[in-house]
């Protein structure tokens, strides 16, 4: 029962930059002391592919539904083996979607939209095999590239943003509200009413400050808040459900075609096709990566990219579309490596850049960490998993998981993401997700053992399929909802600290320290000035 | 040019919405008792409230001058079923009221059963076994093992028959 890495850590620090290398070793070293937490990230690993690869239910659905369970059972499985667990769905749960856009022509989360392009037709052609296997060698690669890219940039940018005050986070959550709603969805007002709706969603409840009951409407159950459990479960799995209803009448047996049988190399992605697609999946990972790390934008919008970048550069862009390797490896390598810096974010800013991040928030919290740049400190220790440890020791444990957890996923898609197809494909959806319903209300009911979640995920249920229907962002509505009450504390601390009164957030100095804060004001704007421009660019030649 | 129609009249719909939200939202942050500094608890309720209002009327601006954008696929609520909407909501509806009057355990089978209704499964045995199936194991998932509360119902009090699986007292 002793810091893990104690005595060695001082001489790693003096090496700066390579003291990286000293903590991921820490980081294994905590994981494979846990055997909860290795045990959770072969279970999230599998669990994700499956949520994944199920058409219409997302990595964040099965979060979700496990949420509640994770936190009761915190305590006994050590706070790593949870955080573990939801940090690398995330990732499996990206490459599940790959399955169903291959094998279905159903993308299985928006992520794998662009992959279905060329997936689908390999499956029509007999390649499903060689489909599958490109897709799960691509998404490892953009994974590792992503988790590489985030181990050195969150530690590198923590250094930095450790030193801001209120006015600067409270700039920085405008900002990340304004950018989020901006470009989160394909109209700019309705992503920032998404985000609006979340934040003052998010209000309800305790005064942060004074401790009186803010917009409870006389219900007892909201002087604690909503709680983000029901909100998540009503937004991803209810509107789903209702979703998957309204088709029920309409479900048709789906159908894999048979691998050709008198060629070999339609199971296998083979040597030369890896050394011919590696330059790309390079070029879609970094693509990935810069993407990742913009709040808001995740690999929805990463896969895309990567597709048209790499068709644009193609010698052979008319086969793009037909079934070619190029065309599965893009998008993949791009919307995983997405994963790892869209945590940066979160870990140097306390900004969720995605759905998963803002539920991980959460997990923090209940292990009494803050995200943010104080979470890569060594002080104060942790007692966690029968193991004394520092939280930058538990943060990189958490880094050692998702890249253990790529290689999981990456085993188990490599070897079984066709028998998981097939199980799928003939799955009962008129029995999964009244299943999937009944365990998503249970879920709420576990949260706060309150029959009124219950009735809040109904009723975010229905307004979340009403969002989907009207183009709404449930992301950026679940963001904001996450972000707001830290939002608002940094705009009260300010003005109680300042005597400046709202002119602190737009002066370059406060408590004699140069501030940050006009800065990204001015960004916030700027990325709204170019959307609302490009949208209206975009728009002008319809218009003639 | 229908198409277009029917989002215009949408938007309006959606922009109505977003309006009455954002002014629901007013009243509520009036509810706050104000403090004496400059910024107290209703500020930011308010100003996002504001926010919201502001978005409505926008949103319905943008209807008026018909620059909605184009009509994109899975948009509106034209292939929208209405009856089976109604029919998980009320499902959802029938779990809490079975939850509040006989508790846990009935609840899961009536909801379960009522939902495999509304997805189109008419196996009547497979019906029955997966609901009793299911609400024993969440029952014991939730109740014996995680130890959540399992109150009593308000009309009938089930668990001296679901204690077992509990193995509560």
């Amino acid at each position: 029962m002793q810091n893990q890495c104690a005595g060695v850590e001082a001489f790693f620090e003096s090496l700066g930059f390579l003291s990286i290398f000293f903590d991921i070793s820490c980081g294994f070293t905590i994981l494979f002391n846990d055997q909860y937490a290795l045990i959770f990230v072969v279970l999230a690993a599998f669990v994700g592919i499956v949520f994944g690869a199920l058409p219409g239910l997302t990595a964040s659905a099965a979060i979700a539904m496990m949420l509640p369970i994770l936190i009761a059972y915190n305590d006994d499985i050590g706070g790593l083996a949870g955080l573990a667990f939801l940090y690398v769905i995330g990732k499996s749960g990206r490459y599940g979607g790959s399955i169903a856009a291959i094998l279905f022509n159903t993308p299985g989360t928006a992520a794998s939209a662009a992959t279905m392009q060329d997936g689908y037709p390999m499956t029509q052609n007999g390649q499903a095999g060689k489909a599958l296997k490109t897709a799960t060698v691509a998404s490892a690669y953009g994974d590792y590239f992503g988790e590489i890219v985030l181990i050195f940039g969150a530690v590198s940018i923590a250094a930095f943003t450790r030193q801001f005050g209120p006015p600067e986070n409270f700039a920085i959550y405008l900002m990340a509200f304004v950018v989020i709603g901006s470009v989160v969805s394909d109209s700019i007002i309705k992503g920032i009413v998404s985000t609006l709706f979340g934040a003052v969603v998010g209000l309800i409840g305790e005064d942060i400050i004074t401790g009186q009951f803010k917009m409870t409407m006389g219900i007892d159950e909201l002087e604690s808040g909503m709680a983000l459990v029901p909100l998540l479960i009503g937004v991803f799995v209810i509107s789903e459900v209702i979703i998957q209803a309204e088709k029920a009448a309409k479900v048709k047996a789906i159908e894999i075609a048979q691998d050709k049988v008198d060629d070999p190399s339609a199971h296998y992605f083979t040597w030369p096709e890896f050394k011919r697609c590696f330059p790309l999946m390079f070029r879609s990972s970094i693509y990935g990566s810069l993407i990742g790390m913009m709040p808001g934008l995740g690999s929805s919008v990463a896969c895309f990219v990567a597709y048209g970048e790499e068709k644009r550069r193609s010698k052979n862009k008319d086969q793009w579309g037909t079934g070619i390797v190029e065309g599965i490896a893009a998008p993949e390598s791009a919307n995983n490596a997405v994963s790892g810096p869209s945590m940066i974010p979160l870990l140097t800013l306390g900004i969720p850049g995605s759905t998963i991040a803002a539920v991980l928030i959460g997990m923090f919290l209940v292990n009494g960490l803050q995200p943010g740049p104080s979470i890569f400190a060594h002080e104060p220790p942790l007692f966690m998993g029968g193991q004394l440890i520092s939280p930058r020791e538990f943060i990189f444990g958490i880094f050692a998981a998702g890249l253990i957890g790529i290689a999981c996923y990456a085993l188990i898609g490599y070897f079984a993401a066709p028998y998981i197809g097939r199980v799928i494909a003939i799955l009962p959806t008129q029995y999964l997700y009244p299943f999937i319903f009944m365990t998503a209300l249970a879920a709420s009911y576990s949260s706060r053992a309150s029959i009124w979640d219950v009735g809040f995920a109904l009723l975010f249920g229905v307004i979340g399929y009403a969002m989907r229907r009207t183009n709404f962002s449930a992301a950026a509505f679940i963001i904001a909802f996450v972000l707001t009450s830290s939002m608002e504390e940094a705009f009260r601390q300010s003005m109680i600290i300042s005597d400046k009164g709202f002119l602190v957030f737009t002066s370059f100095e406060y408590q004699g320290k140069f501030s940050y804060a006009p800065i990204f004001l001015l960004i916030g704007a700027a990325v709204i000035i170019f959307r609302a421009w490009s949208t209206y660019r975009s728009r002008k030649p319809q218009e003639h | 040019m229908a198409s277009q129609r029917y989002k215009i009249k949408v938007e309006y719909g959606v922009s109505a919405t977003v309006l009455l939200v954002g002014i629901f939202f007013i009243f509520q942050a009036f509810t706050i008792e104000t403090s004496r500094e400059s910024v107290g608890p209703r500020t930011l309720p308010m100003i996002l409230a504001i926010s919201l209002v502001l978005g409505g009327l926008w949103l319905g601006l943008r209807a008026m001058l018909g620059k909605t954008g184009d009509m994109t696929e899975g948009y509106g609520f034209l292939e929208s079923d209405t009856k089976r909407i109604f029919l998980v909501v009320a499902c959802g509806a029938l779990f809490v009221t079975v939850f509040w009057g006989f508790g846990y355990f009935l609840a899961v089978i009536v909801t379960l059963f009522a939902m495999l209704i509304t997805f189109g499964v008419r196996n009547w045995i497979a019906m029955i076994i997966s609901a009793i199936l299911l609400a024993v194991v969440f029952q014991w998932v939730f109740m014996g093992v995680m130890l959540l509360n399992d109150p009593q119902g308000a009309i009938v009090d089930m668990r001296p028959y679901t204690n077992w699986i509990t193995g509560a007292k």
